[in-house]
């Protein structure tokens, strides 16, 4: 932990301007990346994971804005620089992937162009010189046949050939930090297995941070160094991957691994959430999921839990009162 | 695009409809060589010279090829432009032929000096009547060497000797009012029909295109007032406003048509783009082009613009139609251009002496025209259509 982490975020917050006033989607977002360090962040849908992502990048448009916090990448205030020098951020420092490789990728423009381009565009190169990388990158990221394929049209390649597509425009200016947004959600289940092999040979070829978001456990046990859990616009939990799966310290987390298939629970019943994710506008006062967690305690209603250092794990940090509570009775 | 093109030929109906198109679009550009008073290749002995006013030149000479950039021949800048393209487009299949051996500036070099010598070549000299000059050096004994065109007659040249005659085998659909032949003139209608159609729509499409990109690109305020333009001038009176402009200028001329239909007409395409660009820009790609980066502009004009402009093609040709509609209207009612070939001022005529070829005639042919571009215009939107929730659902 001697070396600065490459990304690291402090109490972002992203809001969605309403008449009503400002209804938070992202909500005092802490986190950090090492280099070469992949995060996973997981949660159920509409708890602000893709915002995340975006705010990073200062991409969301109005009605959403980003309301405070500080992102740094290396150093460098993202918030604070003009947008001239964000642009220039984005492709070459940090990439991003996202969901669909079906509509990621523009359907009237080669695949081929559309790597050159952000060559062209970030490195100033020429564009033979940029054709002549784009090659390689196929070649790199395993699309066969990469002379013929750059020539193709989006709806010409498969739907892994295009995820892999997307990943090598994103990997085209060596980026230090990859945003990856359910890249593998949208594919089936080899396509997905062997577009996860890739990601992971990448990163470590490359030496990036990657950022994964992702609602399915299964993709962060295999990927994942560290994770943090999001629920309704705020991370509840953050722990290495094998201690969170060993030992799950807030209660939506432990839910949310008895709603998910296990092996070795064999054909034991799924136990759904109780209850269902608000939206944003409903999100209630206090700890966020207090209304379906079955260890709710009264300040839960009132009080927001801050994220701590967990005494079971010391390399858990959690926000949940009833945590706090039995680590105070614990004998020392 | 292959793709597009196997749904519009599958299509038998619009097939046809394509086809009639195309052969509009070669007529019109073959017209001078389809009839013409001058003959292609003409050879007079010195012995029937004579210097008299209009005679014919001595020798070997080429009157139908110098007389092409003729502002007496043809004194509508249309109809020099369609016979730019008559010459044009031989030498630019030359040019590409050439291109695929040599280097491509080779072929540009070449076709543009074929423009260049074609356009300098203009040049003047009286309308003479060549055909009826050959025939009288001929009954004179002399030998003469004429090639003319399978119709002698020009689109402008009167025979005041054969005013209003009735169908025959010299003139198939007789001559109007002032001896002029009905056929040639329908002919050379299809250039002003056309011409039109294309003038007005690009004019129109260009800018309905850039203002919707604007509106849908930038929102906020300029959204706003390029919205309420839209609907402004969407209320106009097309057709009022040309017959007053028209009215009120001295020359009349196609010209100030073609202006009035592009200033009214862009609200339609520009609502269209707009709608579409609003959808465009909040599809991933859009998202993911401006993650990399890429500056605003190349975003709008070389992402998402390009994604937006299949239904623009179908709102076009159907625009075309209705551009040789409002054209013929005007001319019917006796406000055309009186310098150019209007099919609807042969049907003005036709009302006018009471012949019911010279009505049937242009009618039909407005009518075939219309209908072809309208049903072309429906089976691009057809081919269009399913090809735009293909990619949506992303099979
Ligand atoms: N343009 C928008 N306008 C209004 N609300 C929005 C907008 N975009 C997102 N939201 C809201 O923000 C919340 C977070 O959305 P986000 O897309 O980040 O969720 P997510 O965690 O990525 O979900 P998923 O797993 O489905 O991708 C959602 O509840 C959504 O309703
Ligand atoms: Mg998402």
């Amino acid at each position: 932990m001697s070396d600065p982490p490459l990304l690291d975020v402090r109490a972002l917050a992203t809001v969605l301007r309403t008449e009503d006033g400002p209804v938070p989607v992202v909500d005092g977002v802490s986190l950090s990346i090492r280099r070469g360090e992949t995060l996973a962040v997981v949660g159920e849908s509409g708890c602000g994971k893709s915002m995340l992502a975006l705010s990073l990048l200062r991409l969301v448009d109005p009605p959403l804005a980003i309301a405070g916090g500080e992102v740094r990448l290396d150093g460098d205030d993202l918030l604070a620089l003009p947008e001239a020098r964000m642009r220039s951020v984005r492709g070459r420092r940090i990439a991003m992937v996202f969901q669909e490789p079906m509509t990621a990728l523009n359907p009237v423009l080669t695949v081929g162009e559309q790597v050159d381009e952000v060559i062209v565009r970030h490195e100033k190169a020429s564009r033979r010189e940029a054709r002549r990388r784009t090659v390689a990158l196929f070649e790199e990221v395993g699309i066969p046949d990469p002379a013929r394929r750059v020539d193709e049209y989006p709806h010409q390649l498969s739907g892994g050939l295009r995820q892999r597509v997307v990943l090598a425009i994103a990997l085209a200016c060596g980026p230090s930090l990859l945003i990856a947004d359910e890249p593998t959600t949208a594919l089936d289940v080899t396509i997905q297995a062997q577009v996860l092999d890739l990601l992971r040979r990448l990163q470590a070829e490359r030496e990036m941070a990657v950022l994964l978001i992702t609602h399915d456990l299964g993709v962060v046990a295999e990927v994942a160094h560290r994770v943090a859990v999001m629920y309704a616009g705020r991370i509840v939990e953050e722990a290495p991957v094998r201690t969170l799966f060993e030992a799950p310290a807030h209660p939506y987390t432990r839910a949310l691994f008895r709603s998910m298939p296990s092996v070795e629970r064999g054909r034991g019943r799924l136990e759904a959430i109780r209850g269902t994710v608000p939206a944003p506008a409903d999100w209630p006062p206090g700890c966020r999921f207090h209304p379906r967690c079955g260890e709710a305690r009264p300040e839960c209603a009132t009080d927001v839990p801050p994220l701590r250092p967990w005494a079971e794990r010391a390399e858990t940090r959690v926000a949940c009162f009833a945590r706090d509570a039995a680590d105070a009775e614990a004998p020392r | 695009m292959s793709d597009l093109r196997r749904r519009v030929v599958g299509d038998r109906v619009v097939a046809a409809a394509a086809s009639v198109v195309l052969l509009l679009v070669a007529l019109a550009i073959l017209a001078p060589a389809i009839a013409s008073e001058r003959p292609f290749l003409l050879h007079v002995p010195e012995a029937a010279g004579s210097t008299g006013f209009g005679a014919l030149p001595t020798g070997w000479s080429t009157p139908w090829g110098t007389g092409l950039f003729d502002v007496r021949a043809f004194p509508s800048i249309v109809d020099r432009a369609f016979n730019g393209l008559l010459v044009l487009l031989p030498a630019a299949v030359l040019g590409f032929a050439l291109a695929r051996r040599r280097r491509p500036s080779v072929a540009a070099v070449w076709v543009a000096s074929a423009v260049g010598l074609g356009l300098f070549a203009a040049h003047s000299e009286p309308v003479r009547r060549y055909e009826a000059k050959v025939e009288q050096l001929r009954a004179k004994g002399h030998e003469v060497t004429a090639v003319f065109a399978p119709i002698r007659y020009s689109m402008d040249a009167p025979d005041v000797l054969a005013t209003q005659q009735p169908p025959s085998a010299a003139h198939l659909l007789g001559t109007d009012t002032a001896g002029r032949d009905v056929l040639t003139r329908l002919l050379f209608g299809v250039r002003i029909s056309l011409s039109i159609g294309l003038v007005a729509v690009s004019l129109y499409v260009s800018i309905g295109v850039l203002l919707g990109a604007l509106a849908g690109a930038l929102r906020g305020r300029v959204d706003r007032w390029i919205v309420r333009a839209i609907e402004v001038v969407s209320c106009f009176p097309t057709f009022l406003l040309v017959m007053v402009l028209i009215a009120l200028v001295r020359e009349r001329s196609i010209f100030h048509v073609m202006v009035v239909l592009g200033v009214t007409g862009w609200p339609a395409v520009a609502r269209l783009v707009r709608a579409e660009f609003l959808s465009q820009a909040s599809r991933d790609y859009a998202l993911a082009a401006r993650a990399l980066g890429l500056p605003s502009a190349r975003v709008i004009f070389r992402h998402v613009l390009p994604n937006c402009l299949a239904p623009v093609l179908v709102v076009a040709t159907f625009g075309i139609a209705g551009a040789i509609l409002v054209e013929s209207g005007l001319a019917f009612l006796g406000l055309g251009d009186p310098g150019v070939a209007s099919w609807g001022q042969v049907l003005r005529e036709g009302r006018a002496t009471r012949q019911l070829h010279l009505i049937l005639a242009p009618g039909l042919l407005i009518f075939v025209t219309v209908t072809m571009m309208n049903l072309l215009a429906e089976g691009l939107r057809d081919a269009l259509d399913p090809k735009l929730h293909r990619e949506v659902r992303g099979t």
